[in-house]
């Protein structure tokens, strides 16, 4: 099945190359989940990311649960932060 | 050391500058900057004090690691009693006045009373000198700077100054120094208008020294080392704060047209992205990162608007760089007015620092008026013939330079949106708390933003707490009462050391506490530096309370509290403040009617 | 071949942690206006540039000093000046085309990069790489 992932701030650097700007379609597994994605993709480790789903928040614990299925769209973005 | 242990006040009714030994009996209970600030201003003031007269008292003060190796040391705060809000007010800013301050050896600069005349102050080292401000008076906050430094023959005088905004009150004045930095919020730069005083021209020669310099220079070397491996420090320096605004578009928590709605479409025009991108004729927004004094991540937007733009195609004074796009700006030029033209946006921004305004009031101000106009309360004929539709990008930089020039509706959006809303009668629209503005983030979808919102001493404000983490893993206002005390507190120490807050990704109270401990005499582990901060923020509100405020003041709009968002991941959500607050006064160790407890007064030395 | 600090303009943030890294070397305390790197700022900010002594060939301060104050270090290349030997006649001081030796009213005597005896600290503390010493 195929996602969008769209990848903010300077964590596009992990979409491979095919990417426009800090987006990429993926051809994924069936049922994939966002954390195996961002594995798969070499996001290092770390909770503190800001996933969504379909515009709905996917909290940390979240991450290793939900399935995805096709035309799904994931954003990934570093943690939010004042400024 | 760290100290200069020396401060300057000046009495600028009878022109009369004392040189005085700093109290170090209350450096050692308040640190610097922002807490030693406050407590000066506590003894020197009734908090009941009319904010623009005489009496109020402007304090400028740098922290113990202001003017050292610290990352990011050249924080200054400017304290006194805000117009904007009636509370305490403490902004502070980068560039390189603050450090160039304490080299000329104060800690701290104390200004009272008002000045018969327009003048200036000029500080060389010892020589310190109230000058009038001839024909200055009047001028913008850049060519004040360029004049001063030409009258000196120093080009390497830093000023601190205000624009028209100020001397003629616009209730949201900031103070600017280099240019392009500003002690930005709850008009500052307004009581210094009001106490006749245009700039603070300063000159430094004598140093600052720190009590162990080789322990220090190791956690220099530590602590930068920290800054560099950090990814969020490293997006910082790449793609400056507005790296943000894509994420909170995801998230849903971007103020659009007056907090009507929480996300923009057409963020994508004004993203870093956007700033880096080279157009077909060669432009391209971003011209390089700054950093403030001593700073090593450099987060600071140098940008330049395309000569061809409608803004200054006929104003050739605009054709050069200058300070670009920030994340607070980009919100409050953007989303929250509906535009989308990034040269719009820049030129606004070229504007405020030339003028000398918060950029956040004024964005937010003016989408109040947007409202009122689309609503049709106001019209063409309140507004100097424009229209005042939101997304009219014409209709933001006209009234922009409006109101830093005081003219016209300008005049009316001066007032800030509490009050202009209140004078048309739709106090609701008004998106702030005590007065002051939102900054960038909607309180339905970030809960414990909002909760810092409500209690932020100085009214709405962004920069003195920090849940985003519990604000992305929950959309309730469960568990935020917490961390908000506990982040507001370490930022208030933070804030008192004279070192950045964007450090904080970075380093934690442990990093912060051991470079005071090597810089400065007494023994300042975590837990005591941690402690001066909630020391810091209890004085602060006792300051508020003494000034009228009450419980009820740390409240939302109903916009938040009963307006679900419309859309984005807290799509139906409200503010959960109503649960969240009697939590918070709790962990403060503060009674339901929000008033510190003797117990807390008493554990805290008050 | 010595080995020289490279100065890369476009690198600069003009952050001053090499001034105050100079200073701390050499004076013992954070204080950019006693620094012997200086960065200058052109441009509203757009533009900054560190400048120091680029430890030239012909070594004009060498020559004009008249007593002989001025010597070259022979592991670094580094023009030092010898501080109980400098009058504060400032001859130097005109003899150099670039402006990097300087009077130091506190001391009556000139001061100018030394390169830190071979290690110098304005490149260790550059963040941005502006400063390379190669
Ligand atoms: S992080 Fe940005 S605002 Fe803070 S000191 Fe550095 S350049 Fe200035
Ligand atoms: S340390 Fe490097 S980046 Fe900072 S001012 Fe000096 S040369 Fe520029």
């Amino acid at each position: 099945m195929k996602i969008t992932v769209k990848a903010g701030g300077l964590l596009y650097e992990y979409l491979p190359p095919e990417r426009t700007a800090n987006r990429a379609t993926l051809e994924v597994a069936e049922a994939a989940t966002p954390a195996q994605i961002m594995r798969d993709l070499g996001f290092p480790a770390d909770a503190s990311y800001l996933v969504i789903v379909n515009g709905e928040l996917v909290p940390a614990e979240q991450r290793a649960k939900l399935q995805l299925a096709d035309g799904d769209q994931l954003s990934i973005n570093p943690p939010l932060k004042g400024g | 050391m760290g100290w200069q242990k020396q401060i300057l006040r000046v009495d600028l009714t009878n022109g009369s500058v004392h040189k005085e030994p700093l109290n170090m009996d209350w450096a050692q209970q308040y640190l610097g900057e922002r807490g030693l600030a406050t407590k000066y201003l506590w003894e020197l003031m009734d908090p009941e004090t009319d904010p623009m007269s005489p009496d109020n008292v402007l304090i400028f003060a740098t922290g113990p690691l202001t003017g050292t190796m610290a990352s990011t040391s050249g924080r200054y705060a400017v304290v006194t009693k805000g117009p904007l809000t009636g509370a305490i007010a403490c902004s502070n800013s980068g560039g390189k006045f603050g450090a160039e301050l304490k080299y000329a050896g104060y800690d701290l600069l104390i200004l009272q009373g008002k000045a018969p005349q327009p003048s200036y102050l000029y500080i060389a080292d010892d020589d310190v000198q109230i000058i009038p401000a001839g024909d200055l008076w009047g001028a913008t906050v850049w060519r004040t700077e360029e004049t001063l430094k030409k009258i000196h023959h120093d080009p390497q005088i830093k000023v601190a100054s205000i624009g028209v905004a100020g001397e003629k009150g616009v209730m949201y004045a900031c103070v600017i120094n280099d240019l392009h930095r500003a002690a930005g919020r709850s008009g500052v730069g307004t009581v210094m208008g009001s106490k006749n005083l245009k700039a603070v021209a300063a000159r430094g020669t004598k140093g600052v020294r720190v009590e162990d310099p080789q322990r220090f220079m190791e956690l220099v070397k530590e602590t930068h080392q920290l800054l560099k491996e950090n990814a969020g420090v490293r997006e910082m320096t790449e793609l400056g704060t507005n790296a943000m605004i894509d994420a909170m578009q995801d998230f849903g928590g971007l103020p659009t047209r007056n907090f009507q709605e929480v996300q923009f479409e057409g963020t994508e025009k004004i993203d870093p992205a956007a700033m880096m991108e080279t157009r077909p004729n060669g432009h391209r927004n971003l011209v390089t990162n700054k950093a403030c004094f001593g700073c090593t991540i450099a987060c600071g937007r140098i940008a330049h608007i395309d000569k061809e733009h409608f803004t200054i195609v006929n104003r050739k004074e605009y054709w050069h760089a200058s300070g670009g796009l920030e994340y607070e700006t980009a919100y409050a030029f953007g989303p929250v007015v509906g535009v989308d033209d990034i040269d719009a946006l820049t030129f606004a921004s070229f504007l405020m620092n030339e003028h000398g305004m918060d950029p956040i009031s004024f964005g937010v101000t003016l989408a109040a008026a947007m409202e009122l106009y689309e609503t049709g309360v106001i019209s063409k004929q309140d507004t100097d013939g424009v229209e005042l539709n939101f997304g009219n990008a014409e209709a933001l930089t006209v009234m922009a330079e409006k109101t830093g020039k005081f003219e016209g509706f300008g005049q009316v959006l001066g007032l800030g949106s509490k009050r202009m809303c209140e004078k048309y009668g739709h106090p609701e629209l008004f998106m702030g708390v005590k007065g002051q503005e939102f900054a960038g983030y909607d309180s339905r979808a970030l809960q414990g933003m909002g909760l810092g919102y409500a209690t932020s001493n100085r009214g709405a404000c962004h920069l003195k707490h920090d849940t985003f983490a519990e604000d992305m893993e929950d959309q309730t206002g469960k568990g935020k009462a917490l961390p908000c005390k506990e982040t507001q507190d370490a930022t208030a120490a933070l804030d008192s050391t004279g070192i950045c807050l964007f450090t904080a990704g970075a380093w934690g109270s442990d990093n912060l506490a051991r470079q005071v401990d090597a810089a400065c005499e007494g023994d300042w582990s975590t837990e005591r530096f941690v402690e001066t901060g909630e020391r810091v923020w209890t004085l602060e509100r006792m300051f508020n309370l003494k000034a009228g405020f009450t419980a009820k003041d740390d409240t939302l709009p109903e916009r938040m509290l009963n307006t679900p968002a419309r859309s984005g991941t807290a799509k139906g959500k409200i503010s959960e403040l109503d649960k969240m607050l009697p939590e918070y006064y709790t962990v403060r160790g503060w009674n339901q009617d929000g008033e510190p407890t003797e117990q807390t007064l008493h554990r805290l030395g008050l | 071949m010595y080995k020289s600090l490279v100065l890369d303009a476009d690198k600069c943030t003009s952050c001053l942690q090499c001034e105050m890294a100079c200073s701390m070397q050499h004076e013992g305390m954070f204080n950019p206006a006693r620094s012997r790197i200086k960065v200058f700022e052109f441009e509203h900010g757009a533009r900054s540039i560190p400048y120091t002594c680029t430890q030239c060939e012909e070594a004009w301060c060498l020559h004009a000093c008249p007593t002989s104050a001025i010597v070259i270090n022979q592991c670094t290349g580094a023009k030092e000046v010898i501080n109980d030997k400098c009058v504060g006649c400032k001859v130097c001081t005109m003899a150099c085309p670039y402006g990097t030796i300087n009077f130091q009213a506190s001391s009556g005597k000139v001061v100018k990069c030394d390169l830190c005896g071979g290690d110098p600290q304005c490149a260790v503390a550059c963040p941005t790489g502006a400063i390379v010493y190669q």
